[in-house]
């Protein structure tokens, strides 16, 4: 069985618990590989973690202080986020459960090494972030919104992967994100009465865009084929 | 048996535990201005902090999460840091203020000025944090804290007029020395110090420091709905101890001895030592609570190993959060700001931020991902909607109503 998630939602901004069951930072980013080929939709390669992670989602001017200062004061030699490949990942639920203990991960100088090497594979990796917040044009240059999640469906591990799959699906978009980012939108949250009210209004003109609709992404910019009007409402996530 | 003496203790240290500086400073101001006028908001904020507080406990039961967790998981990375920012800052104010008061109750009791005291007051604070296991510091600040009883056998002592003060509490009225601008910025200030947001953020994290799990939920509920009416019932007192002494006199407390004063009029010496021992108390443990909240609140926020289950080594930039809160809070009653008047902005300013950790909070509280089948039910969800509109009018409205009142200036 396939299980859909929304990356912002359920996955971004959770805890990661190192296999000793220590606290080992949060999930600041996702690393999304494009396999290149235009069908084949990208996959989750693996999360992001530490100060360096965290800066790129932050545009702010503490954002900026946080890329330059966080390597020399925080983390020294850590210019790169820590990255926690997705095959070292036990289990998704309320906390990322990993199966490496945390003084094990992917950091400091060794990863910057690995990033060159991964920069010469064929295909693309780039972050989710990249995507949240980017603008959604159809083919007569209309705005369709912002992305303000990325559904992903965690499909059944295949012999050769040890960690949960996870494929990108398509994108949430819509004009407010408000609700959506509460989990208003999603299944089992009933939500007092009121917080429903209010928050549930404000994503109410959300629209799912499959991935295979993409033509073309550029620098926050995504087009698409066909116009907004025959994309259709998001379905809820299994949560 | 065991189940029992620990059910009896955790409701003890809830009591002893509940009032803090800015109880003290806002109880006793209140009652000596407006009488027994604003008691209702007293009843308001202590039901608010236990319908949110249980919350509180019950994700953190059930989901091992505690409150800062939840306001990044559910906020996000940029709303949630602006989050932290305002929190911290709120929180490193209220330590300060804990700090100066537990050198103000240091100079009531032994005449030496209370900036002597504060170096060390800020060592030992920074001690207990790195060195003392959490249950042994939670225990003991908390039992000490029940001299506070003292205040209440005051009011008892004092033979009030038990007809008129109900219904002076009841048909509450602005005096006519006082405008209804500083009553209504009364008001919001009691409410901040009632609902300070370092309270649910210390009780959740406190309960997953003590690993509560499932099985804990009845303790948490008892905690909360016995201990923090009975805590709140405390600053009660003072405010009515205020009301009864101060007010007919026309003494406007501008020093924590005045809150002493009342007690010591009915009781005498006696009655002045333990209501002297209580502040001290209830004092330190907060200014204990507010350190650790400040470490866990940023600790929490970027996903570090936090809390004092684990050895300083373990957790360094949690320890170092704390070390820091601490140094900075203690530098800042240095300077020679008034303590009072610092306690006065942080339960103000408090005010203002509660929305911020409430609204995440009630959220997952009802996410079924979290807490399985004990989200919350339709009653707790109307109560809380209920106080969220308030809070948020509240927060709202604080900020004009300091400048417009003068910050209640008489």
């Amino acid at each position: 069985m396939a299980r859909r998630l929304d990356a912002a939602l359920e996955l971004l901004d959770r805890q990661l618990v190192d296999a000793d069951g220590r606290l080992a930072g949060k999930v600041d980013d996702l690393e999304l590989t494009d396999p290149g080929d235009r069908l084949d939709r990208p996959r989750v390669t693996a999360i992001l973690t530490g100060p360096a992670a965290l800066a790129g989602r932050l545009h702010t001017r503490f954002g900026r202080w946080l890329r330059q200062v966080s390597p020399r004061l925080l983390a020294p030699g850590h210019d790169q986020p820590s990255r926690v490949p997705l095959d070292q990942v036990e289990t998704v639920a309320t906390d990322i459960r990993l199966q490496v203990a945390a003084d094990q991960l992917d950091t400091g100088p060794g990863q910057a090494r690995v990033h060159r090497l991964v920069g010469r594979i064929p295909g693309r990796a780039m972050r989710l972030s990249e995507l949240l917040g980017a603008e959604v044009v159809d083919e007569h240059d209309h705005t369709v919104g912002k992305v303000h999640d990325i559904r992903l469906e965690q499909t059944e591990p295949e012999p050769q992967d040890t960690g949960p799959g996870l494929r990108v699906e398509g994108l949430l978009v819509g004009r407010r994100a408000l609700g959506g980012r509460f989990g208003f939108g999603r299944g089992g949250v009933r939500g007092p009465w009121l917080l429903k009210l209010v928050f549930g209004s404000l994503g109410h003109d959300g629209r799912y865009l499959p991935w295979d609709r993409i033509r073309s992404i550029h620098a926050h910019q995504i087009h698409i084929t066909g116009t907004a009007d025959d994309l259709p409402s998001p379905q809820p996530s299994d949560g | 048996m065991r189940k029992l003496l620990e059910i009896a203790l955790g409701i003890l240290t809830a009591i002893g535990g509940f009032v803090d500086i800015g109880d003290l400073v806002a109880s006793t101001e209140t009652g000596a201005r407006f009488g027994l006028g604003l008691a209702w908001v007293l009843v308001v904020g202590v039901l608010g902090i236990m319908i949110y507080a249980e919350m509180a406990g019950r994700v953190a039961s059930t989901s091992g999460r505690a409150v800062f967790d939840l306001v990044r998981e559910r906020l996000g990375a940029g709303v949630g840091l602006l989050n932290l920012a305002a929190s911290f800052f709120i929180t490193l104010l209220t330590l300060a203020a804990e700090i100066g008061g537990v050198a103000l109750s240091l100079q009531l009791a032994t005449s030496v000025n209370y900036l002597l005291f504060v170096p060390i007051v800020g060592f030992l604070v920074w001690l207990v944090c790195w060195r003392v296991r959490f249950e042994v510091m939670d225990n003991a600040v908390g039992l000490l804290g029940l001299a506070l009883i003292v205040v209440a056998v005051a009011v008892w002592r004092a033979h009030p007029d038990w007809g008129a003060m109900w219904h002076s509490a009841t048909h509450p009225a602005v005096p006519a020395t006082e405008s209804h601008l500083a009553y209504w910025y009364f008001a919001i200030a009691l409410l901040g110090s009632a609902m300070t947001p370092y309270e649910v953020l210390f009780f959740s994290s406190g309960a997953v420091e003590q690993r509560w799990t499932r099985s804990d939920l009845l303790v948490n509920r008892l905690n909360v709905y016995i201990g923090f009416p009975l805590g709140g019932l405390l600053a009660l007192a003072l405010m009515v101890v205020a009301a009864l002494v101060l007010e007919p006199r026309g003494i406007d407390p501008s020093h924590l001895s005045q809150a002493a004063l009342p007690t010591s009029l009915v009781l005498g010496k006696l009655g002045l030592a333990l209501a002297l021992v209580g502040f001290f108390a209830c004092t330190s443990g907060a200014a204990l609570e507010t350190a650790l909240s400040c470490g866990y609140s940023l600790a929490q926020y970027f996903g570090w190993p936090w809390g004092k289950l684990l050895k300083p080594a373990q957790a360094p930039r949690f320890q170092l959060v704390v070390l820091a809160s601490i140094t900075l809070g203690a530098g800042l009653v240095l300077t020679t700001l008034d303590p009072i008047q610092l306690t006065e902005y942080a339960i103000v300013l408090s005010a203002a931020a509660l929305p911020l950790t409430y609204l995440p909070l009630l959220i997952v509280a009802n996410d079924p991902a979290y807490l399985g089948d004990k989200v919350n039910s339709r009653l707790s969800n109307a109560i809380a909607s209920v106080y969220l509109v308030v809070l948020v009018v509240a927060s709202v409205a604080t900020i004009p109503l300091m400048i417009l009142s003068k910050a209640g200036g008489s």
